[in-house]
């Protein structure tokens, strides 16, 4: 909502400076998002007085007119206007001024005579007024005057963000005023002059009294041809309202100052009597704004005789709209429930003034009050003469509820020692009375409802920071994070300690960016409405969203590239959704260019990575290479990943290159898809043994063989019963034209003694007659 | 002897001088002191002579030995210091070269943020309690006093799945219920539930997923002020003791009174930026009273307990922690922008 400082004043004459009505409004939980100064456009704008006036010499219809400004500058404008006579008292714009409309004036060659800037009609102004070409000023202020101090100088604009209780009772300049004085403690009154309806019962009737408590009309005719009075036009004009027509112009005026909307129809077009009452299933209407709008019996309408006149509360027919020549209207003034507006508003998608107040919450009080004031309002309107025909007010306005006073409870939700009295002022202020040991609640307060309600706001008019800062008073124990969260937090540092830089994507995600043809079984979770088509349902799997961010950053620039991310994916089983934990790391593959040069690992230090974090967080987790890997890994360079219950729970390996070059941006690209990720075998503890004091030998042995693997010449060498064996470890992998050949190390050491070479050579013996029977045999054996 | 001596001697010294490699001076000491060398022979030759001769000239060719050595072991080194200063020259390395640091990488910014303020929960006395993303319409709506057609569904725009009455949970509030009901009835409940929350945005200011954490106390006269207190306890812990905080009243469905917290804009300190629309202040959490619906709904009676809960959004704590301005920079997952994070080393916590 936007708010004029100037407007401020109609209710509040003392009102105080704009810094201080911004601090007010914070206090009372009013958001000011915006605050701007209007009007500083209008201070080029001059009045002027027309001294001479000849006819152009090279144009028929232009005239040459000399005005005299402030200090008794002369100027020569040209202009085509008929009126602007001698003596008469216009509003010139000097060059460099900017209109309304955008244009900036500057001095122009008019058929061979220089005009600077331009004497102004009221629409050039953005105003209206009605006859003559100019704009012709008929008040008492002195040559010099500028627009703007015509119009009262300038204005402070607030754009207010209302949440939604407050837009219940706070959407209009009267609401705004009642906040500010309550906190001031200003002496403040209501508007509550009520017009005094007719007793024409027969032009109304109203069919749901619960849609349409109170409702209205009044029959007027309207002679002659006036404009909006300026000072309405100005205060309008301000907070961006549009004027159109004097009737319209002062029902948006009330609106706005005190919160009531009403509307307008056209009287020759309705074919009385007018019914409140719910649409008929199918029954349509068009709009003001054009639209066709299909109704259903949810909906409130304004009908005559020959069907809707106004979807009632939130925007009229175009049938019985007011035209600017319509001159007989039916001014309808009335108090609609609240939900049943806001369904509509929302079925029917509808944006309308009326219904951004009525779908909140309108004040039943005032049905009577914005009539009367809109007749007023109408009588300032020269030239037109309103003359008041048939009227009538159905219904009945509700009693005001009432809730009980509990100031002990209020002290305890807030934690204050206020007393009674103190809290009974508070709400007094806001026009709660207190009566005994209940509230009267306002009528338009839809949104107090409870004792927590009234701790609200005797709080926000006495400040939030009146309060005081205590600490709840039960005892303190230190929290903790429980195992599966630490685990979790575990691992994540331990992949950032491993050089993995950890990444969070969104879940969205849809089949079109699967480029992996991941293929996969089961159902997702869906969303129904996508921001966007590609990100239609949640991922199923981790690894895309990372891989995505792996090429994102590669496609910016060639850089090393290690990530991973610990997120949920999302499935669908038996109708339910399952959220279980995915680990997915991916890397590129390459030895970056430095000095001293790096060695190339490959595949193996992604490896590493995870068979450490394996063994720290006790994942369980075993490899099998001839295990089922997706398609698109490369089938030499992956295992399956397997946990302690030998479920198959992911994979590790090189994402086939060709892949991996056409759509990351990286040759060689290592990856990890793990899930769900809970650790599956026990944690290890046990006694740690003191080393041996006695030397140990090491012996290599390079080994050749048909299918040489690592894992099958470990499993081999450590059931050899070789009995001294401490450790084995793998020093070279070599392949040549006699095919491929293995080196391991074999260290022996004994707890007792120093083993002497034939006994270790009796060992070695062993190890080496078990690969044979392997069919591994020595090199250059 | 005498002469004789002296002269092999010079010829010895004359030999060393003339060496100029360790090597040279090894093949000299075979020459002199090897088997077949020349002073081996003598002594050798010793053997020969009469008994009355052999004792004088063996102590006499034993000393001239002892001589020798000394003087070929001090030219050995000599020339093994010349040339491990030769060595060391040759193996000078521009030492202003960078080490190979390891390669450590980060958390995400948003992780670190939300440990921050989950470790000062803790400490507090706050258990880490947590709900599905996938929730029912009931704990994310109806449970927290939002029945359909509340005006407060138009302030969160949900995202809804093609299971009936679930949604992407719009805040992290459902938790609220879930930890009450956990709790069944028990006091105090004191937890925080962080998590990810969804809704259809997107702008520099809001993506359509973050993380959020929600607070939540339970128990006998919990009040305002409590919630006051708590939460002036918390900025300070996390943004610094000069950081200044207000509060303003405001709305939340499941909060009465409801509450929304700012603290002094990081960029300008106060004084009014284009990061906080020159007001000075940066919203950081909205917070309030439990209403007593949603105590009801928890399994607690509003009339024996009341409660606050709060909920504060990870990304705008980490834009206010970290000075950014657009939120999206958070889900990029730049690496040459995450590793910037890394200049935040000063505070341990992060």
């Amino acid at each position: 909502m936007k708010l004029s400082h100037r407007w401020l004043t109609r209710h509040l004459p003392d009102v105080p400076e704009p810094y201080v009505i911004e601090s007010i409004l914070i206090q009372m939980g009013i958001e000011v998002s915006a605050k701007e100064s209007w009007g500083q456009d209008f201070a080029a704008v001059e009045l002027v007085r027309v001294v001479a006036r000849v006819a152009h010499p090279n144009a028929d219809h232009l005239s040459v007119v000399t005005v005299e400004g402030r200090a008794g500058t002369m100027t020569d404008v040209v202009t085509g206007a008929s009126n602007g006579m001698v003596g008469e008292y216009v509003w010139y714009a000097p060059p460099g001024t900017q209109l309304p409309d955008g244009r900036i004036l500057d001095t122009v060659n008019m058929r061979g005579i220089p005009s600077p800037g331009m004497l102004l009609s009221a629409s050039e102004l953005g105003f209206q007024e009605a006859g003559g070409d100019l704009w012709v000023y008929r008040g008492d202020r002195p040559v010099g005057t500028t627009f703007l101090e015509a119009i009262g100088g300038v204005d402070t604009l607030y754009e207010l963000e209302l949440t939604p209780n407050l837009a219940v009772f706070d959407q209009s300049v009267l609401g705004i005023a009642r906040e500010v004085a309550a906190v001031l403690g200003l002496q403040f009154r209501d508007p509550s002059r009520e017009f005094r309806y007719g007793t024409d019962g027969n032009l109304v009737g109203i069919v749901d009294p619960m849609g349409c408590p109170v409702y209205g009309l009044t029959e007027l005719r309207l002679e002659g041809d006036g404009t909006t009075p300026l000072w309405m036009q100005v205060l309008l004009r301000s907070i961006g309202i549009r004027l159109i027509h004097p009737v319209v112009d002062i029902t948006n005026f009330v609106l706005w100052d005190i919160g009531q909307p009403l509307h307008a129809f056209d009287a020759d077009a309705v074919v009385l009597p007018i019914e409140v009452r719910r649409a008929t299933d199918g029954e349509n209407m068009t709009l003001l704004d054009g639209s066709l709008c299909t109704l259903t019996p949810e909906d409130l309408v304004i009908a005559d005789q020959k069907g809707p006149i106004a979807l009632a509360g939130i925007m009229g027919g175009d049938r019985a709209s007011v035209r600017p020549t319509t001159r007989h209207v039916f001014l309808e003034s009335a108090y609609f429930s609240a939900a049943g507006i806001f369904k509509s508003a929302r079925r029917h998608r509808i944006v309308s003034d009326a219904a951004q107040h009525y779908g909140k919450g309108a004040d039943p009080s005032m049905v009577v009050v914005a009539a009367d004031a809109t007749l007023g309002l109408l009588r300032e309107v020269s030239g037109l003469a309103t003359r008041l025909e048939r009227s009538t007010l159905q219904g009945k306005v509700p009693n005001r509820r009432e809730i009980a006073f509990e100031p002990e409870r209020i002290r305890q939700i807030l934690g204050v020692s206020w007393s009674d009295q103190q809290i009974q002022e508070g709400l007094g202020r806001l026009r709660f009375e207190v009566r005994d040991r209940s509230v009267v609640i306002p009528w338009d307060r839809h949104d107090v409802m409870a004792t927590e309600d009234l701790s609200e706001e005797v709080a926000r008019l006495r400040g939030f920071d009146q309060i005081g800062a205590t600490l709840p008073s039960t005892p303190t124990r230190p929290g903790s994070r429980d195992s599966e969260v630490s685990f979790h937090e575990n691992l994540r540092d331990k992949w950032a300690a491993l050089g993995y830089w950890e990444v969070v994507t969104r879940p969205f995600w849809d089949r079109s960016r699967d480029v992996l043809g991941l293929g996969f079984e089961g159902t997702p979770v869906v969303v129904t409405n996508p921001l966007r088509e590609e990100e239609s349902e949640l991922r199923r799997d981790l690894l895309p969203n990372v891989l995505e961010v792996l090429a994102y950053n590669r496609g910016r620039r060639e850089q090393p590239v290690s990530i991973f991310e610990l997120a949920p994916v999302y499935h669908q089983r038996n109708g339910l959704p399952v959220e279980p934990m995915a680990l997915a790391v991916a890397e590129v593959l390459e030895v970056a260019m430095q000095y001293p040069p790096a060695a190339d690992v490959g595949i193996f230090r992604l490896k590493g990575a995870l068979e450490w974090v394996n063994r720290q967080l006790n994942l369980g987790l075993h490899e099998d290479p001839s295990g089922p890997i997706p398609g698109f890994m490369h089938p030499g360079r992956s295992v399956a990943l397997y946990n302690a219950s030998d479920l198959l729970v992911g994979y590790l390996g090189e994402i086939r290159p060709r892949l991996a070059s056409l759509k990351f941006h990286a040759k060689r690209i290592g990856v990890i898809s793990l899930s769900p990720i809970v650790p599956s075998a026990p944690a290890r503890g046990g006694v740690i043994l003191a080393p041996s004091r006695y030397p140990d030998v090491s012996r290599d042995l390079s080994l050749m063989g048909p299918n040489l693997s690592y894992q099958a010449i470990i499993k081999t060498v450590s059931q050899s019963g070789a009995l001294h064996l401490q450790k084995m470890r793998l020093i070279d992998v070599f392949a040549g034209d006699f095919g491929k050949s293995v080196t391991i190390r074999l260290i022996f050491q004994s707890m007792t003694r120093t083993l002497t070479d034939v006994e270790v050579d009796q060992e070695v013996r062993q190890v080496v007659d078990a690969l044979k029977q392997q069919g591994v045999s020595l090199r250059g054996q | 002897m005498g002469e004789d001596n002296a002269d092999e001697l010079r010829e010895l010294g004359e030999q060393l001088q003339d060496a100029s490699t360790v090597l040279q001076v090894q093949e000299i000491r075979n020459a002199w002191l090897g088997r077949k060398g020349i002073i081996t022979a003598r002594l050798k030759g010793v053997a020969l002579l009469p008994v009355e001769e052999r004792r004088q000239a063996g102590q006499q060719w034993n000393s001239v030995r002892l001589a020798i050595e000394t003087m070929i072991d001090d030219a050995l080194a000599r020339l093994q210091n010349q040339e491990e200063i030769l060595q060391l020259e040759q193996e000078r390395l521009d030492m202003t070269i960078p080490g190979i640091e390891p390669a450590v990488a980060l958390l995400h910014p948003l992780t670190r943020v939300r440990r921050l303020v989950e470790d000062v929960f803790l400490r507090m006395g706050f258990t880490l309690s947590y709900g599905p993303e996938v929730e029912s319409e009931w704990y994310n709506f109806e449970a927290l006093n939002i029945p359909p057609n509340h005006p407060a569904r138009d302030m969160q725009d949900s995202f809804f799945v093609d299971i009936p009455n679930l949604v992407l949970r719009t805040h992290t509030s459902p938790v609220q219920i879930r930890g009450m009901q956990a709790a069944a009835g028990q006091l105090p409940v004191k937890i925080i539930a962080p998590g990810r929350v969804y809704r259809r945005d997107d702008d520099p200011t809001h993506t359509p997923m973050f993380h959020q954490i929600e607070g939540l106390v339970v128990d006998h006269k919990i009040s305002l002020a409590d919630l006051q207190g708590t939460l002036l306890a918390m900025t300070k812990d996390l943004l610094g003791s000069d950081i200044r905080t207000r509060f303003r009243p405001s709305y939340f469905p499941f909060t009465e009174p409801s509450m929304e917290v700012d603290v002094t804009c990081a960029a300008c300190n106060g004084t009014g930026c284009r990061v906080c629309k020159g007001t000075g202040w940066v919203e950081i959490l909205g917070s309030g009273m439990v209403h007593p619906v949603v105590l009801r709904n928890g399994g607690y009676d509003p009339k024996q307990v009341t409660g606050f809960a709060f909920g504060l959004g990870i990304e705008r704590l980490a834009m206010r922690i970290f000075e950014l301005d657009d939120l999206r920079l958070l889900y990029q997952n730049d690496l040459e922008f995450l590793s910037r994070f890394s200049r935040y080393t000063g505070r341990p916590a992060l």
